[in-house]
């Protein structure tokens, strides 16, 4: 891991959340994660989205819980002692996105960033800002702000 | 933004002017009914001369017009000059339209359009008082040859000011010539033995109309103690330090006795101050309002001159340089006895004033009592120089209603932005829940001292709770004040009578309870007049009144408030309703035969659904009575209809207080908390499961001989459903929704709760059947239902 904060020439270093869901690693940028919550009761909303799991209290104010694998179309898992609820923000608005594990914060500057390989199911691949090969792991990067989109949304009103 | 001006200057006009204008239209109503009513000629006059004292500043040019337009019919209607008539009323209560119009531009972030011109002449001709033989005839007969100069006098300074500034000269010739032509005049009329040291009413117009056609008073002098025009405008206002120095020397004209030529320094200085202020006046148009220490200043000179010119005052004090360094003038000190001794005659002095007849010793002292006042406090002195003059003119009595009205105002409240309102009110929401919480833990301990802090903290919150509502709340005045003006409208346009009767205006709302309830509150009004009430001569033939009645009353009942709006007309014919529902295929005639009459008088919410069989401007699309049950319906409020027919209808509106907090009944199903909100829920039993019965397809229950469709909740909100078949009983709650009585099965009863509504993220938003969530006593989530919503989406399946 590079604990290194420097600036290189023109390349921008941001740091990223790392989190596991299933086998993989994915990060996501550092300054939409306002903090990351132990696994609390989700009061499930009937009639709400199927990538919606439900809703929690987070000090009287209401958030919302994506159930990320589904987002990412895996399959779902059981609840574990590592299971951790990552509260974001994105557009303005705070989500929860439940996850695995939370592992750590890592710096990549922006050159380490490739693109993500145009491989996999186009349901996961919306929301792949990049990948990055950092000792020999995959680290990949999630665009949070694609993983709700009007559009999106608006689908699934007219469902 | 196309208007380039500050920002923040522009909102605060838009809050004021907004609140100047809502009152505006009330009091044109008003007048209508009391058109001889001088403060309320005087507060409409100042409504518009404040609007447009902002509106110059922010060099809104349109607005201006428009509002020196109307102010100038108001002008002339308070001095007498002109009297009120319907006619007028149509004419300035469009020009009022063209302004709120032209207003909303200007929030929209627009530059308003000019006003219609035909409607500025047509104001304009308004504001020209009513010919002037007609004047002269109702003048009394030896004040004519007065009024006569005093036209020629304004001739005179038109005709000077029409070039630009009057200069000193042409304004010390005026002065002359109506001090001179008031001599023979007053001495005539008068009992005075001194002859002519006092200003009549007439004379003071005059002063007025010099300086109306000079132009130059100071932008917003009218509120020079009250607006913030002042603190934005450094140029058009005199500063506090200035105006002591002004009257520094308009003291020491009142005290000193000397040489007879130094009337013309007084005017000197009345010119440099004016000119002060002539920059920002330029800026905005045209002026026509003195301030309160122009006027004193006017009336000084007069006196003086009347005198003899007994004052005076060293050439430094006239100059403009000077002022603001009263070094010639006397100090304070010195003034103090001087005026002490002269404040008892100044009263007396302002009574005779009105009657034109005044002995010369007392109107003396008029100036320099209010100057010691200003030294310490400059804002109360001009409250109290206008109130010891008010009732002597019309002009007067306006400052000091302003001044009066502005000044304790500004120490006793506090503009707040809603957003921090919101904010606290959102912080006590989690107070409250707190609360609950411990309420709920200390209820599980026997321990006395904390039964007893809680019990405590219950009070406190609970009080916190309501004061924080109250700062919200508004009077419903905010909504009603706006409908004298649309039944009047109306009533014009439909050629009937109609009185309207506001009865519980004070009540207090929620704020956006009160902004909310507008619109559906004009929809019902307006029906009540097209559709309610009748034709004076159909009236008349069903024995009634040619004056139909609509009431609009507001109270408090409980934590709701009930609303309705009553008319005296034709009412409802149920046998109608169902006729036009079936050609209207909202039903077919069966279901129509079958509903009640309350039901049928429901069928007016129906979207689409009319009884006029012509559109026309004012009803008959169908869309009015559905948007009024929509809102109504989203503020978690319920609607009542009744009528007789041929007695008239009433409709019932019942909302709660506020939208932020909303009683309900918490009930469990499975382990998962939902919360039915209190207004629709009707009763609650136990039942048997196994005696129900299937109608259709659909399970009911009788309840009191009436069968009513059972829901099982647990089968539409919990995923993994179990199999119920095992219970044996089971809860029901019975719902309304509209008219429509329902039972919904549900697993457990907790109990009555107040919640406050968390409204869920946007993913959810819109989600069916789920208004939001709320924080239980123990932390937990439960979800409120939207109970017509749910019907809607589950039911229909």
């Amino acid at each position: 891991m590079a604990s290194n904060n420097s600036k290189i020439g023109n390349d921008t270093v941001l740091q990223w959340v790392t989190f596991r869901l299933d086998k993989e690693v994915y990060g996501v940028n550092v300054m939409q994660v306002q903090e990351v919550l132990r696994y609390t009761d989700i009061a499930p909303v009937p009639g709400a989205p199927a990538y919606v799991l439900g809703i929690i209290n987070l000090r009287g104010n209401v958030v919302t819980v994506i159930d990320t694998r589904q987002r990412f179309g895996l399959v779902p898992a059981e609840i574990t002692d590592n299971s951790r609820i990552i509260i974001i923000e994105v557009n303005h608005q705070v989500v929860g996105i439940l996850v695995d594990a939370v592992a750590e914060v890592v710096y990549l500057s922006q050159s380490e960033i490739e693109s993500p390989p145009n491989l996999g199911n186009e349901e996961s691949a919306k929301f792949i800002h990049g990948v990055c090969h950092k000792n020999d792991r995959l680290l990949i990067l999630v665009e949070l702000d694609k993983l709700m989109t009007e559009d999106e949304w608006a689908e699934i009103i007219n469902l | 933004m196309s208007l380039e001006v500050d920002e923040e200057i522009l909102q605060d006009f838009l809050v004021e002017a907004g609140e100047i204008l809502e009152l505006l239209s009330e009091q044109l109503v008003d007048l209508e009914q009391r058109p001889d009513d001088k403060d309320l000629l005087n507060a409409i006059f100042r409504g518009f001369h404040t609007v447009k004292g902002g509106a110059g500043f922010l060099q809104l040019t349109s607005l201006v017009d428009c509002c020196h337009v109307a102010e100038n019919v108001f002008d002339v209607l308070r001095t007498g000059k002109r009297h009120v008539s319907s006619e007028l009323m149509d004419v300035v209560l469009q020009a009022l339209d063209t302004v709120n119009a032209m207003f909303e531009q200007v929030r929209s972030g627009l530059e308003p359009e000019p006003a219609d011109p035909e409607l500025l002449l047509a104001l304009g001709r308004l504001a020209e008082p009513t010919s002037e033989a007609e004047r002269k005839a109702a003048e009394s007969e030896p004040l004519r040859s007065l009024e006569e100069e005093l036209a020629e006098a304004d001739e005179e300074v038109e005709r000077a000011s029409v070039g630009g500034d009057i200069t000193d000269d042409d304004f010390e010739n005026l002065l002359q010539a109506i001090t001179s032509d008031d001599l023979p005049d007053d001495s005539s009329e008068t009992v005075n033995s001194s002859g002519d040291d006092n200003i009549t009413e007439d004379e003071f117009e005059s002063l007025l109309d010099e300086l109306h056609g000079a132009g130059k008073g100071p932008v917003g002098s009218s509120d020079s103690n009250s607006s913030r025009v002042d603190d934005l405008d450094p140029n058009g206002d005199i500063t506090d330090a200035e105006f002591e120095a002004l009257l520094d020397q308009l003291h020491g004209q009142g005290k000193h006795t000397g040489s007879p030529e130094v009337s013309d320094d007084a005017q000197v200085e009345s010119e440099s101050s004016v000119s002060s202020g002539r920059s920002s006046v330029k800026a905005s148009g045209e002026e026509d309002l003195i301030s309160d220490d122009e006027f004193e200043r006017l009336m000084d000179e007069l006196q003086s001159q009347h005198k003899g010119a007994f004052a005076h005052f060293g050439e430094s004090d006239g100059s403009p340089a000077s002022i603001g360094h009263p070094d010639s003038a006397p100090p304070p000190e010195v003034k103090k006895p001087v005026s002490a001794q002269k404040v008892e005659p100044t009263k007396p002095a302002s009574v005779v004033k009105a009657e034109t007849v005044k002995p010369a010793v007392e109107n003396k002292p008029v100036a320099p009592k209010p100057v010691v006042r200003a030294k310490t406090e400059p804002d109360k002195a001009l409250v109290e120089i206008s109130e010891d003059k008010a009732g002597s003119a019309p002009v007067r009595s306006a400052v000091a209603d302003k001044a009066g009205s502005a000044a304790p105002a500004a120490e006793t409240t506090v503009r707040v932005d809603t957003k921090r309102l919101d904010d606290i009110m959102n912080m006590v929401g989690e107070l409250v829940l707190v609360r609950n919480r411990l309420v709920r833990l200390g209820s599980k301990h026997a321990d006395d001292e904390l039964v007893k802090a809680v019990a405590s903290l219950d009070v406190v919150t609970g009080d916190l709770q309501t004061s924080v509502m109250k700062t919200r709340m508004q009077p419903i005045k905010k909504v009603f004040g706006r409908f004298p003006r649309v039944v009047r409208d109306l009533a014009r346009t439909l050629r009937k009578e109609v009185n309207l009767e506001l009865i519980g205006e004070e009540t207090d709302l929620d704020k956006n309870l009160v902004e909310a309830l507008a619109d559906p509150l004009v929809h019902l009004v307006r029906n009540a007049v097209d559709h309610g009430i009748e034709s004076p001569e159909e009236r008349e033939q069903a024995g009634k009144g040619r004056i139909g009645k609509v009431v609009l009353s507001a109270q408090q009942e409980g934590d709701h408030i009930l609303l309705s709006i009553e008319d005296d007309g034709a009412g409802m014919d149920p046998d109608k309703l169902r006729k036009k529902a079936v050609e209207k295929g909202v039903l077919d005639a069966d279901a129509a035969e079958r509903l009640s009459d309350t039901e049928c008088f429901n069928l007016i919410f129906a979207p689409g659904f009319s009884t006029k069989t012509e559109i026309s401007d004012v009803s008959g699309r169908g869309v009015g009575m559905d948007v009024v049950k929509t809102k109504i319906t989203q503020l978690n409020g319920s609607l009542n209809v009744r009528s007789v027919k041929g007695k008239g209808s009433r409709i019932e509106i019942k909302v709660p207080l506020t939208l932020a907090i909303m009683p309900t009944l918490m009930i469990m199903l499975d382990d998962q908390a939902f919360a039915l909100p209190l207004v629709n829920v009707n009763e609650i039993f136990n039942l048997d499961l196994n005696k129900t019965n299937v109608v259709d397809g659909q399970e009911v229950v009788v309840v009191r001989e009436k069968p009513l469709s059972l829901f099982y909740l647990h089968r539409w909100l919990v995923a993994r459903s179990r199999d119920e078949k095992g219970s044996k009983s089971g809860h029901v709650v019975i719902v309304t929704v509209g008219t429509q009585r329902v039972g919904f099965v549900v697993d457990q009863l907790v109990g009555q709760e107040e919640v406050v509504i968390k409204p869920l993220g946007r993913m959810l938003h819109g989600t069916p059947g789920i208004s939001g969530a709320t924080i239980t006593g123990d932390g937990r989530i439960a979800l409120i239902l939207d109970i017509p919503s749910m019907l809607k989406h589950y039911a229909s399946r």
